[in-house]
């Protein structure tokens, strides 16, 4: 762990909030898609995140055993994209629609821009949050040099 | 900068505020035994630059991809300049004090 583990940590904060950000915003906009690549309507996209923890190197690892860290966290990472097959899809009786089935409706995608709009908000303020501790941190380790005077 | 540091009070290492001056003053000591004092201290100030020469040339990466649209998010090249910032100051620091010190050995009267 170097002397910036924590400007990485808020790092890896900001780049997950900002996946997720752009994942609500997939959401959104293709919210009355209700056709793609395989020919079915768009489905609501969710991402899920995981605590960042590998102790991939060699050293890292020797590191921790020869030292006896207690725990040296590394962040967040994002695990996966989802998609969304709990949430019912929209049906809408709308015959002339060329995506129209032999009943006449349309089957539209599961995202209610309600819920994305509330994520969006969440995702945000989580962006704001780390890079609020970001600021502290920076902070921290100048007031350090303030010992020095 | 590391949690033993708080859990293992160990004479030097906790009193040392910069991180990874701890690891490099430490192997300074061990390889220049036979050395005196102030240029084991000469040899972590240099071992310092490199690590912050280091850290601006990543902040020097980050601008470069930023300016040619590489780059995937916005807080990057942010975070990037801020390391190398802090790390700058840091080492200015530790320079002012080591060209202190080596003022006061040379006004000792003889």
């Amino acid at each position: 762990m170097s002397m910036f583990s924590a400007f990485n940590i808020n790092a890896s904060g900001l780049t997950a909030q900002r996946y997720r950000m752009d994942v609500i915003s997939e959401n959104v906009a293709n919210a009355n898609t209700t056709r793609t690549e395989d020919g079915t309507p768009y489905r609501r996209k969710v991402v899920t995140f995981e605590e960042k923890g590998g102790q991939t190197s060699f050293s890292r690892v020797l590191g921790q055993a020869a030292y006896n860290h207690g725990y040296t966290g590394q962040g967040v990472k994002v695990s996966g994209v989802y998609e969304d097959y709990e949430t019912e899809m929209n049906m809408v009786y709308d015959p002339s629609h060329p995506d129209a089935d032999e009943n006449g409706y349309v089957t539209y995608p599961n995202v209610n821009i309600i819920t994305e709009m509330t994520n969006m908000i969440d995702a945000s303020r989580a962006y704001e949050a780390n890079s609020t501790a970001f600021n502290a941190s920076k902070s921290m380790a100048l007031q350090g040099l303030e010992l020095n005077r | 900068m590391d949690i033993s540091k708080i859990t293992g009070l160990t004479g030097v290492n906790s009193v040392s505020s910069v991180g990874n001056l701890t690891g490099t003053l430490l192997d300074g000591e061990s390889r220049k035994t036979e050395g005196t004092m102030f240029d084991a201290f000469l040899n972590t100030a240099i071992d310092n630059i490199k690590t912050t020469n280091s850290y601006l040339s990543d902040a020097e990466d980050e601008e470069i991809k930023f300016a040619l649209g590489e780059t995937e998010n916005t807080h990057d090249l942010t975070i990037a300049l801020q390391k190398a910032s802090t790390a700058l100051q840091y080492t200015v620091a530790i320079r002012d004090k080591l060209m202190e010190a080596y003022r006061e050995i040379m006004q000792i009267q003889i």
